[in-house]
C-alpha cells in the first residue's frame, strides 16, 4: 500500500488533474486504488463519480481533517495506493494528508508564484516529517511546461532552492483539459508518453506499488459526502 | 544518557497525524467543508435507442426524462433526494 498526497498551497497548478491522471492510469493497470478528495470544491470526487469512464476506482470527499485522517487509515490497508487531492491553500487537511502520506508530489507551474508556494509546501512536508519522525519523500512536478525560457527559468530556480523535482513532466496539452470533461485518460500522443514517464519514475523512487497480473474486483464509486 | 526515538518507516495513526499536524503546522486554518447539497450533474454515454425508449416512456407517462429515471431508481431501491422527483422544468406564467 502506498499513500500519495498531492498538494500545494498554491490554487490552480494542476493538483486535480494529476490525482485525476494517476487514479484512471493505476486503476486502468488493475491496482486497487482508493481517491480521496480533501478539496471542498470536490472536484476530484464529483469527475470520478460521474465523469470518469475508465476502470473502476474508489472515491471519497473528505474535507475534514480529522475524517480524512480516519478515511486514510481507514483506506490504506485495502488499496494498492491511495491518492488524496487537497485544497489550494494551506489547510489542516493538506497538512494531516501530508503527514499520512508515503510520499507529496507538489505540481507547479512556471511562474515565481508557483514556485514559491510549492516551496513553502516542501518546507512544510519536510517539517511535518521531522515531527513523525520518518521519510516523506517530497518532489515538485513541473506541469503546463512550454519548451521557452521561462520553463527553463522555474527549473533552474527549483535547482538553486536545494528542491527535489520530478524530471518527468507535463506539458500544456488540450488533452489533459479535456479530461474533465471527457473522463478519459488519455492514452495515445504526448499526453499518454508523458503519463507513463510520470508513473515509471514514481514508481522508480518506489513511491507508486509495481504492476501486478491480478484481475482488480470491480468496485462501485463511492461517494461520502463532507459534513 | 539521552534516549532518542528511532526513526520509523510507519505511518502514523490518525490520532498521531492530527497532533503532528496541528503541533507543526498550528495556524493553517481548516479546510471549508461544503454542506448544502448543491445539484450537479451526471452525464451518461447511451445508445441512441435506449435514449429514444426513455423519451418516449417520460412522454408517454407525463413526465420528464429525469423523473422517469430517478423514479425508477427510486423504485429500485436508490435513496433519491424527493427533489429529484420533482418536475422542476420552466415554465412561462399567464
Amino acid at each position: 500500500m502506498s499513500v500519495l498526497t498531492i498538494a500545494s498551497s498554491k490554487g490552480g497548478p494542476g493538483k486535480t488533474t494529476v490525482a485525476m491522471l494517476l487514479a484512471g492510469s493505476l486503476a486502468e493497470e488493475k491496482l486497487r486504488v482508493v481517491a480521496l478528495d480533501a478539496d471542498p470544491t470536490q472536484a476530484f470526487a464529483r469527475w470520478a463519480a460521474n465523469t470518469y469512464e475508465g476502470s473502476p476506482f474508489e472515491s471519497h470527499a473528505e474535507a475534514d481533517e480529522t475524517r480524512l485522517a480516519h478515511l486514510i487509515d481507514a483506506t490504506a490497508s485495502n488499496a494498492d495506493v491511495v491518492i488524496v487531492d487537497t485544497a489550494g491553500f494551506g489547510n489542516r487537511a493538506a497538512a494531516v494528508a501530508m503527514t499520512s502520506a508515503d510520499a507529496v508530489l507538489v505540481p507547479a507551474l512556471s511562474g515565481e508564484a508557483d514556485v514559491t508556494e510549492a516551496e513553502k509546501t516542501i518546507r512544510l512536508a519536510e517539517g511535518l516529517a521531522r515531527a513523525a519522525r520518518r521519510e516523506i519523500p517530497t518532489a515538485i512536478l513541473l506541469n503546463r511546461v512550454r519548451r521557452t525560457q521561462l520553463a527553463r527559468h522555474a527549473a533552474h530556480e527549483i535547482e538553486t532552492a536545494g528542491l527535489p523535482r520530478l524530471e518527468a513532466s507535463l506539458s500544456d496539452l488540450v488533452a489533459y483539459g479535456e479530461l474533465s470533461y471527457s473522463g478519459r485518460i488519455p492514452t495515445i500522443g504526448t499526453a499518454a508518453a508523458e503519463i507513463a514517464a510520470l508513473i515509471a519514475e514514481l514508481r522508480a523512487r518506489g513511491w507508486l506499488p509495481q504492476v501486478t497480473t491480478r484481475r482488480q474486483e470491480p468496485v462501485m464509486h463511492r461517494r461520502h459526502e463532507a459534513s | 544518557m539521552k534516549t532518542l526515538k528511532p526513526r520509523t518507516a510507519a505511518r502514523p495513526t490518525a490520532a498521531e497525524a492530527l497532533r503532528i499536524a496541528a503541533v507543526q503546522a498550528p495556524s493553517l486554518p481548516p479546510t471549508r467543508a461544503v454542506l448544502t447539497d448543491r445539484s450537479t450533474t451526471l452525464n451518461l454515454r447511451l445508445r441512441m435507442s435506449t435514449v429514444e425508449a426513455i423519451t418516449a416512456e417520460a412522454r408517454q407517462r407525463g413526465l420528464t426524462q429525469k423523473q422517469l429515471v430517478c423514479q425508477a431508481l427510486a423504485a429500485a431501491g436508490v435513496a433519491i433526494t424527493p427533489s429529484d422527483l420533482e418536475d422542476r422544468t420552466p415554465r412561462r406564467r399567464g
